[in-house]
């Protein structure tokens, strides 16, 4: 009836792109990327790599009072109760494989190691990770002098994400458990948005949150800007709340990231994390690089504890590494 | 001299050939179209896909993909192209100026969009898809008209159609690989070629689902292509299924060996599981019922094709080939009893055409309906959606402009519901009846044969 040759080739083309692609995703992944920091005869240098085409970015920051961060531990426990995380095992799994590939490999904690970690690990360096919405009864009642709280006001790093901080406990047989008054415990009322009013923050923060591409403009339970010795490199809403803020916590940091778990709050949470931005921190050096399959190199500047954050791909970032000098 | 006299010749053909005024105005409105307007929201998923697979956490380790594989694959692709090709490393930016409108109750915009180098990549490649399925279209009718005008009209009215247009070149959406592989196995079935056909027609039915309703229609059509030869029949069928097994293997095998079969299939799972999900604001109540709407009505949809099937394979074994595409109209129109999305549309718009084309003139306003309104839906559903990159890139558009038609859309009206949704009730009921003007003609082009039959016979 019709020439056959023409459709079978479209046919052909079709499939074999589509093979390719599928060897690439499964197989044979062509792109890889790498970095490096060392001293040199010029001082202190890195070097970045890429198969393909790439652009890094390449932040050294000095991490004020918190100091380099080299412990990460994430929580979840099945049992406890959780609150606006309707699938938490999932959440957490894309968390950590998100950290691991920007450079942060990261442990996580069930309640009673949750516990251990809150006894036993030296604060200072250490930081504990919450998607959960709800801080487990081993380590949260709610009251002062909780072990979450005194461990973090001791030097610990806390960053947040989900439902108000604080504001509820995941018990044992699942349940979650309203605290009264949670913002006593905490800088006072309105430290946190709790309220569904004005969930958009619509202006830049810090310039620092716009170089590691801070995306998420949601501002509910975010921090308030007016918590002192606070930072915010995320968006900051006219009622006053910012969507990544950062705030001193006792000889410590709580880090609050607004909005519920999704793809641009896990990549804020992620950036947040790897590049070690802190309340206090300060840039050292902030450089664009780009590559064209191969090595490019640069220079550092020399500071004892500084942090050199290096990542690519910009909002699309498939690669991240963290160095602390 | 020689060759000289043939490249004339060639250029000479190239020049003359209807085929080549047709691409060229084609390509002209797609250059154009491609670079003005471009609706980020799903392109831009298409750049977290591949941040993840050069992640090296392929498809479904990271959120971002919720389709079968298969796109997945041309995604890979398209992005080693980009990446190794064309230098491109960094696919997009957050644009501030247009934050505010996150905030709004349609939130299907992405204020994270992608530049223009990147979606122009995607942009070609369906542009190419679009060629070979106005290539396969022109083959099919001038095969069973033996006219080339009218196999000329099929190419341009698929390349040309607004529907098609805006898919691939605005919405950057990539229904039209389904479309093509859909109509490569009604070309392959034609051809009497069914292990190809088998082939196509699985990765047509996972490429996106819809052309998987048609399996009755087509299983007839072998039937009663061979009907009188039963093992002509039985190795017929038997070749099908093994090219669709042999598709299906190749797509799905790394999701097996991977435990990912279930990720795979999240686009169906996740709709299903949105009928479920607390409704916050009138237009979720409205997806929400729409999604049961929609399952509700799938006994209604299978039961047709059935009895589309049934009446196929009984049918007179003269004219079968040209029945056969009516019969995928009807069966390719009674998968949207409800309302889709625009796109989804895209796997009627070939079945029209060639039985426009080939069979009856009558469906020249079902054409035209369907060439028109579901475009106008897909404006109405991505509005200032598709201006994003002109403002941030291009300039010609100022955010002010967006962020306060955006808002105006959002506003609450006098019926208590937004802007936003009273339009898309108004032009969603447009849109379904351009889809039942399919059934509309049919029935009464069937009052109008019977009457003129009884007429004859009086």
């Amino acid at each position: 009836m019709v020439r056959r040759d023409a459709a079978v080739a479209i046919l052909v083309v079709m499939v074999a792109v589509m093979v390719v692609g599928e060897v690439a995703v499964y197989y044979v992944n062509p792109y890889s990327y790498g970095s490096n920091v060392y001293e040199s005869e010029g001082g202190l240098e890195y070097s970045v790599e890429s198969s393909g085409a790439s652009e890094f970015r390449v932040i050294e920051l000095d991490p004020g009072s918190v100091g380099p961060i080299e412990r990460f531990y994430v929580y979840f426990d099945p049992d406890y109760g959780t609150i606006g995380l309707p699938d938490a095992e999932g959440s957490i799994d894309a968390l950590v494989l998100d950290l691991e590939i920007h450079g942060v490999d990261a442990t996580i904690v069930d309640a009673a190691a949750l516990r251990d970690v809150v006894e036993n690990v030296e604060p200072c360096g250490s930081c504990i990770i919450f998607i959960t919405g709800a801080m487990p009864s081993t380590v949260y009642e709610g009251v002062s002098g909780d072990p979450i709280l005194n461990w973090t006001a001791s030097g610990g790093a806390l960053y947040w994400l989900g439902e108000t901080l604080g504001k509820y406990v995941g018990n044992q047989d699942g349940s979650v458990r309203e605290v009264d008054e949670w913002w006593t415990l905490f800088y006072g009322e309105g430290c946190f948005n709790d309220s569904d009013d004005s969930v958009i923050g619509d202006v830049r923060g810090d310039p620092l949150g716009e170089s590691i591409c801070v995306r998420s403009s949601s501002v509910q339970f975010g921090m308030s800007t007016s918590v002192p010795d606070s930072k915010h490199i995320g968006y900051v809403s006219d009622t006053g709340y910012g969507s990544v803020g950062l705030a001193k916590y006792g000889s410590g940091m709580l880090c609050v990231i607004g909005g519920y778990f999704d793809d641009d709050t896990r990549s804020d949470l992620v950036q947040t994390v790897s590049s070690n931005v802190t309340y206090d921190s300060a840039v050292i050096l902030d450089q664009v690089v780009n590559v064209r399959g191969g090595t490019t190199t640069g220079s550092l500047e020399e500071s004892a504890g500084a942090v050199v954050y290096i990542f690519c791909g910009g909002y699309f970032s498939p690669y991240g590494a963290r160095y602390i000098l | 001299m020689g060759d000289e006299v043939r490249a004339a010749a060639v250029f000479g053909w190239i020049r003359t050939h209807p085929l080549m005024s047709i691409i060229s105005i084609g390509l002209l409105v797609r250059a154009v179209v491609a670079v003005l307007f471009t609706y980020c929201y799903d392109v831009s998923t298409w750049a977290t896909v591949i941040a993840n697979m050069q992640a090296g956490a392929g498809l479904f380790e990271l959120p971002g993909y919720y389709y079968t594989p298969i796109w997945g694959y041309f995604i890979s692709f398209i992005g080693m192209v980009g990446n190794f090709l064309f230098g491109i490393d960094v696919f997009g930016t957050q644009i501030d100026s247009l934050v505010p409108i996150q905030g709004v109750a349609w939130d299907y915009y992405k204020v994270l969009i992608t530049y223009n180098s990147f979606n122009v990549l995607f942009k070609v490649a369906f542009t190419l898809v679009d060629l070979a399925v106005s290539y396969l279209l022109y083959r099919i009718v001038r095969s069973l008209t033996g006219d080339s005008t009218k196999a000329a009209v099929a190419f341009g009215l698929w390349f040309l159609c607004p529907l098609v247009v805006y898919t691939s070149c605005v919405q950057a959406m990539f229904d039209s690989i389904s479309v093509l592989f859909m109509v490569l196995t009604v070309y392959m079935l034609l051809n009497r070629n069914y292990l190809l056909a088998g082939m196509s027609f699985s990765a047509a039915a996972f490429s996106k689902f819809f052309p998987a309703y048609l399996i009755f229609i087509f299983l007839a059509y072998v039937i009663a292509s061979n009907r009188g030869n039963r093992r002509e029949c039985v190795v017929s069928v038997a070749s099908s299924v093994i090219g669709a097994s042999v598709m299906l293997l190749v797509i799905f095998i790394p999701d097996i060996l991977n435990g990912t079969l279930e990720e795979s299939f999240g686009f169906i799972f996740n709709r299903i599981e949105s009928i479920e999900g607390e409704s916050d604001g009138i237009w979720d109540a409205i997806s929400s019922n729409g999604y049961t709407v929609v399952l509700l009505l799938q006994p209604a949809v299978f039961l047709i094709q059935v009895v589309l099937a049934y009446y196929l394979q009984k049918s007179d074994p003269d004219g079968l080939d040209r029945r056969f595409i009516g019969y995928c109209l009807l069966g390719s129109a009674a998968v949207f009893l409800w309302t889709p999305v625009p796109s989804y549309l895209l796997i009627v718009v070939p079945f029209l055409i060639c039985h426009f084309l080939v069979s009856d003139r009558r469906y020249r306003y079902s054409l035209v309906a369907m060439f028109a309104i579901p475009v106008v839906y897909a404006l109405v559903l991505q509005n200032y959606g598709i201006l994003f990159q002109a403002d941030a890139f291009l300039g010609f558009v100022s955010s002010e402009t967006i962020v306060g038609g955006i808002e105006w859309l959002n506003q609450v009206n006098v019926l208590g519901m937004t802007n936003q949704s009273a339009l898309n009730l108004v032009f969603g009921a447009l849109e379904t009846l351009a889809i039942y003007s399919v059934f509309i003609t049919y029935i009464s082009i069937r009052r109008a044969d019977r009457r003129s039959g009884a007429n004859g016979a009086s």
